[in-house]
């Protein structure tokens, strides 16, 4: 009888705790939303309290970051500054506690160059991913395109590259492609190239898609900008327009912009596009909004 | 001598017996085969990520088992008196402490040997599961971190032999073994903050002696901590391992005459 009772009793516990575990859940999700971002000690303070666990907190505190930036970029419009400042000030901490880990220095390039316009700031993590990991090309090489693509400092960004070149295992036509950017020709040819390695590299099937996507648009303008250098080279001065080129026979057709965009030119001649070339990492606040990120 | 070692292995023996271990190797077990899961979070890095995983499994595992089956080994005698049946035996107190001392190692050894060769096996499956060209992962520098993590292990058994030939309750040298650890893990750290000599940082004299001689009596064991190396594949030199082996074998040896020397003059109620 007093067995009977326990189990009865034990059951309808079990039934009570079911039927609030939904309630207790929702009221935990403004709190959680809340402390999503989790504190930030300083660097010296991190490297003391982990003891000798400062490798796997530099991994907690990266899957913490990378999710956080997941949770968050996937909803439009709750992506702001602080956001960044946040994720940079974690990633500085990571790269402290372990500097030879690879993940946040890919990870800060991704999300601070492409449309968040804080290109500096992975720069910085680049260079000190550079000067630990010094095996490896790749951080050097993502350098060099942050300062050639999108800073336009073609001297510094071909030096990185020169480094990157050293390293076991890199592209053999690097020091081509930085001699081409000491001389400060052929932009477009250039981006095609640097382009065409982080295509080669990538694993993660939708980043290979966006840089493909890339390639064509600069596919597209290079073989625009050829036609337009033959009929100046031909009539001695710039085409009107684009269908100007496909009239007098030097480009087959005006190709398209793989973004929606339409091509047309400017008045110096260069190529453009109504789609000003989308980002091309999706979901990563507004293009146009700079964010300048400051300590 | 012979003393030593038939002391040694009952010690050894006990420890395996000890049901806290198999606790405790479960727990580790567990996290190996969660290192595979949690891998999936990272991005790149994987191998790295899979090898430091493990590693501080086995050095948390390690540690656990040392403090709380160490002090449980050694203060046990004392604590429930069974010290008198061992000293009125033909071993001397000295060798009774080594005794012990040498019986932990042992113990210690064949749990990281297991645990280590486990533990290859969630670096093994992420690195043939995710190739990454710039990754320089090692075996060679694995198992050093893996020799040195059992060296860290027996210099705290040192420190835990220590404490209980002076304490008379495990309870006691357990906290004073765990205050040691916590002390000794980020001492250098501290005394590179002294050394330093940051702007605007005011460190009193006092303070800065009692910096210096924390550092220079307990251990630094953040020197016995390559997880960072081994789980890149930094090569870790020669120079390195030699001195910091010297610097093992004079501290726990200092510590465990130390722990002899006690109880040669303790006296028993």
């Amino acid at each position: 009888m007093r067995l009977q009772r326990l189990i009865v009793t034990l059951i309808a516990l079990i039934v009570g705790y079911t039927l609030i575990f939904p309630s207790f859940e929702r009221s935990r999700f403004p709190v959680k939303e809340a402390q999503a971002r989790g504190l930030i000690l300083p660097p010296p303070v991190v490297k003391l309290l982990a003891l000798e666990f400062k490798t796997i907190t530099a991994d907690f505190l990266f899957s913490r970051a990378s999710q956080y930036y997941g949770g968050r970029s996937s909803r439009p419009g709750v992506w702001t500054k602080s956001d960044y400042v946040w994720l940079y000030n974690n990633l500085l901490v990571i790269t402290e506690l372990d500097p030879y880990f690879e993940d946040p220095y890919y990870f800060g390039n991704a999300i601070f160059t492409w449309g968040a316009g804080a290109v500096n700031e992975a720069d910085k993590l680049l260079e000190k991913g550079t000067n630990a990991r010094t095996w490896d090309w790749q951080l050097p090489f993502f350098l060099g395109f942050n300062k050639f693509y999108f800073l336009h400092e073609n001297k510094e960004g071909a030096d990185d590259l020169l480094i990157a070149a050293k390293r076991p295992g890199s592209w053999e036509g690097l020091p081509m492609l930085a001699a081409r950017l000491y001389s400060n020709t052929g932009r477009t040819e250039n981006a095609i190239d640097f382009l065409e390695i982080f295509s080669k590299n990538e694993k993660n099937i939708k980043i290979k898609v966006n840089y493909e996507i890339r390639l064509d648009a600069l596919r597209s303008i290079l073989n625009i900008e050829k036609a337009v250098a033959a009929y100046r080279h031909k009539k001695g001065k710039l085409p009107k327009d684009l269908h100007v080129l496909v009239r007098s026979g030097i480009l087959a057709e005006i190709p398209k912009d793989p973004y929606g965009g339409k091509f047309y030119l400017g008045n110096d001649g260069s190529v453009k596009t109504t789609s000003k070339l989308a980002p091309i990492i999706p979901n990563i606040t507004n293009q146009n909004e700079k964010t300048d990120i400051k300590r | 001598m012979n003393g030593i070692i038939s002391l040694a292995n009952i010690t050894f023996k006990e420890g395996i017996r000890n049901r806290a271990l198999f606790g405790i190797f479960i727990m580790a077990l567990l996290a190996f085969a969660l290192t595979v899961i949690l891998t999936s979070l990272f991005m790149k890095d994987i191998v790295r990520v899979a090898a430091s995983l493990s590693l501080t499994t086995i050095s948390f595992s390690g540690l656990l088992m040392v403090i709380f089956i160490g002090t449980n080994l050694v203060s046990k005698d004392i604590d429930k008196r069974t010290i008198y049946m061992v000293i009125s035996r033909p071993i001397s107190r000295a060798e009774y402490i080594v005794g012990k001392f040498v019986g932990l190692c042992f113990l210690i050894i064949a749990s990281i040997t297991f645990l280590g060769i486990v533990s290859s096996l969630p670096v093994l499956i992420t690195g043939l599961n995710y190739h990454n060209p710039q990754n320089i992962f090692s075996w060679g520098v694995y198992i050093t971190a893996l020799i040195f993590i059992a060296m860290k292990l027996m210099l705290i058994a040192g420190v835990i032999i220590f404490w209980s030939s002076i304490t008379s309750t495990s309870f006691i040298s357990l906290v004073l073994t765990i205050a040691v650890y916590i002390i000794g893990s980020p001492n250098e750290v501290v005394k590179g903050f002294l050394d330093m000599k940051m702007e605007g940082m005011n460190i009193s004299p006092l303070m800065s002696a009692v910096i210096k001689i924390v550092y220079y009596v307990f251990p630094n064991l953040s020197a016995f901590d390559l997880k960072i190396q081994a789980a890149n594949g930094i090569s870790i030199s020669a120079g390195y391992i030699a001195w910091t082996s010297v610097y093992w074998l004079f501290y726990t040896a200092i510590i465990v005459s130390a722990g002899a020397l006690v109880m040669e003059r303790r006296e028993f109620p």
